[in-house]
């Protein structure tokens, strides 16, 4: 049975459903992940599980049991914070045990496992210190800390990383997932970056105007996306409107608006003039000099609009012919690969199975 | 660079004393200079008649601190501002954590509410509160009505009158000073404490009334000490009975023209007053440690 499942929850502030039926299960000892863009609910679902805001409707279970109606301060979760909100007024060692304080823990056994858990993180040393003699990081560190050491039935996690640099936020990523493995409680965590959401995760939804677009593994997630927002929203992705113009044997021709003919992987369940929106990945369009490329399938010609030297990747902007439909780009910097100015004309491919389709 | 310029250059780096120096100038000649000649004239003996002999004497202190009689209105004056910072700090708190955490429309409403009474007039507020109540008010009638009482309560023209009086009109500066601190805290770290297990009494115990410890002693400072200083409330609310610091002091000035007398027991409050505040700043800067370790 699931560890956290959430049942038809809704949450509506006036005729604004913030949260909308939604329905969720987290097995135990895994990290889910809650991604979408700002105001798509995910916090607000979050913080339902925890307590802080009663669902107007639906059920919310932790371990089988039924705490909808229970106060957050009994529902055993432990939640980290976007600005980590340690209290101030508190040494370190102060604030990782005030959880134990409060389910009455003895002071010998509080002592203990307070070490345990700043040992954990790597703070052993920073227990007299109070917050604001911490950096960013070590505050994350203590807010972990405090959590684990009560170990909640649930973790939650607010978009722990969004107060750090880029670099800490990478390092910090990894460590929340190797701490979360370790001592196996089941999350789950709230972001808006989608790359965060793929790399830590065991299971993510993504979540759009309160809804849950899709849910699955990470790699589900990028190369099955269910909807075109999913598509996009999960790695970026080129959306091409058409119709579905002639089905040869198991596999579609499609049509764009502008005029391009796209042979489509296998496509079952697809008839003769469906309305489509088919999807292409910028990774997974190969770039070349004009008429360079073998072969005619899904070959089509085009001139830069737009270069963006990215460093390990070049973007580019194609305009494609005949419809001028914009199409982007991204290759890897290799030493064979040449850079194409704006203005150049160019020849894009890629291969049937890589459009992901969308019924209209 | 013209003479003119360079002497514009010069007058602009002064712009801000400049603009200091007519507060400055008032601050000095109506509020300095009167006190300082007070302080003189407490060290003057008084010569029965309402005269002054311009000497040095250390009496009109030693009078007021040795008289058990003065000892005691100082003792009640004290008693008077902790009473009112007490009620004003119970009944502002709550007041003010609504206040700080409220999401409302009326928000700016509810803050002119509050210092409601600050833009009354005394004279208008002590009428108000004589309706509600004096022997025959509101209050006695309710009570004796619902036979509760038997003989009206004195209400008023007492103690308990003045302490009355003095918690409304103080009770915008408790409330203002505990939201200022409320509404900077996090509500987050609250969230954190209930989250960890910490019901609301225990939250508020461990979490919130620490950290808005600053706002309640800057409150109950400023709220004793016009308490203590106040006047017009204590006299038109506690009548001819009431003595305090500062109705002894009007007393011997106005009515005896003991200036001398009058003036030394003004510097003993000025004193009183000096003191708290330095007090309070040591343990406000000792209090938040936490906050200025860094």
């Amino acid at each position: 049975m699931a560890d956290v499942q959430l049942k038809s929850v809704s949450k509506v502030y006036g005729r604004n459903a913030v949260v909308n039926d939604i329905s969720l299960d987290v097995e135990h000892g895994e990290l889910l992940t809650l991604v979408g863009p700002s105001g798509c609910g995910k916090t607000t679902t979050l913080r339902i599980v925890a307590g802080f805001v009663k669902p107007t409707h639906g059920a919310v279970y932790i371990q089988g049991k039924d705490v909808t109606e229970i106060p957050p301060h009994r529902r055993d979760t432990g939640m980290v914070f976007q600005q980590y909100a340690l209290f101030p007024h508190m040494t370190v060692q102060k604030n990782v045990e005030f959880g134990l304080a409060m389910r009455k823990v003895g002071a010998r056994e509080r002592n203990t496992r307070v070490g345990e858990a700043l040992e954990l993180v790597g703070l052993a040393h920073l227990k007299d210190r109070y917050p604001r003699q911490l950096s960013g990081g070590q505050q994350q560190r203590v807010a972990l800390a405090r959590v684990l050491v009560i170990r909640p039935k649930v973790l939650l996690f607010d978009e722990p990383l969004s107060n750090l640099d880029a670099k800490l936020r990478l390092e910090m990523r990894l460590e929340i997932r190797r701490l979360q493995q370790e001592v196996g409680i089941t999350s789950i965590f709230v972001t808006h970056d989608q790359e965060e959401a793929i790399t830590i995760s065991d299971k993510i939804a993504v979540m759009n105007f309160g809804r849950i677009e899709q849910t699955g593994t990470p790699m589900e997630i990028f190369s099955r996306p269910a909807t075109p927002f999913v598509a996009d929203f999960v790695g970026t992705s080129n959306f091409l409107e058409g119709k579905l113009a002639a089905m040869e044997g198991d596999c579609a021709i499609f049509e764009s608006a502008g005029g391009l003919r796209v042979r489509l992987g296998p496509s079952p369940g697809l008839a003769a003039g469906d309305n489509l929106v088919i999807a292409v990945r910028p990774e997974k369009i190969i770039l070349a000099e004009p008429a360079a490329l073998p072969g005619t399938e899904n070959v089509f010609e085009g001139e830069v609009a737009e270069t963006t030297w990215m460093g390990p990747l070049t973007q580019y902007l194609i305009l494609l012919k005949p419809g001028n439909e914009k199409l982007v780009v991204k290759q890897q910097n290799l030493d064979t690969s040449r850079i194409f100015r704006k203005g150049e004309k160019v020849s894009v491919r890629w291969l049937p199975e890589n459009c992901l389709r969308f019924k209209k | 660079m013209t003479a003119v310029d360079k002497a514009a250059t010069k007058l602009r780096g002064k712009t801000p004393v400049l603009l200091v120096l007519p507060t400055f100038i008032h601050f000095c000649l109506f509020f300095i200079a009167p006190l300082c000649l007070l302080l003189v004239y407490s060290f003057y003996r008084f010569v029965p008649g309402g005269a002054m002999e311009e000497t040095f004497v250390l009496e009109n202190y030693a009078k007021f601190i040795l008289d058990p009689y003065y000892r005691g209105i100082v003792r009640d004056t004290i008693l008077l501002g902790a009473e009112v910072a007490f009620f004003t700090l119970i009944l502002g708190y709550p007041l003010a954590y609504k206040l700080a955490r409220t999401r409302s429309r009326f928000k700016g409403f509810l803050y002119l509410l509050v210092v409601m009474p600050l833009l009354t007039s005394a004279v208008v507020r002590t009428y108000g509160w004589m309706v509600i109540l004096s022997r025959n008010g509101i209050v006695n009638s309710l009570l004796l009505k619902w036979g509760f009482i038997e003989q009206p309560l004195r209400l008023m023209y007492n103690r308990l009158g003045v302490v009355i009086g003095l918690t409304e009109v103080l009770l915008p500066f408790m409330t203002l000073a505990l939201e200022s601190v409320l509404r900077n805290m996090d509500p987050a770290l609250e969230e954190a404490a209930h989250d960890l297990g910490a019901n609301s009494l225990q939250t508020f115990l461990r979490v919130t009334l620490p950290l808005s410890l600053p706002g309640v002693a800057t409150g109950s400072v400023l709220v004793f000490i016009m308490a203590i200083s106040a006047f017009v409330t204590p006299t038109l609310m506690g009548g001819p009975q009431v003595r305090v610091l500062s109705t002894v002091v009007y007393e011997q000035a106005l009515s005896l023209v003991n200036w001398p007398f009058s003036a030394a027991v003004a510097f003993t409050l000025l004193a009183l007053v000096g003191v708290l505040i330095f007090v309070y700043n040591k343990l406000l800067i000792s209090g938040k440690s936490w906050e200025v370790a860094q």
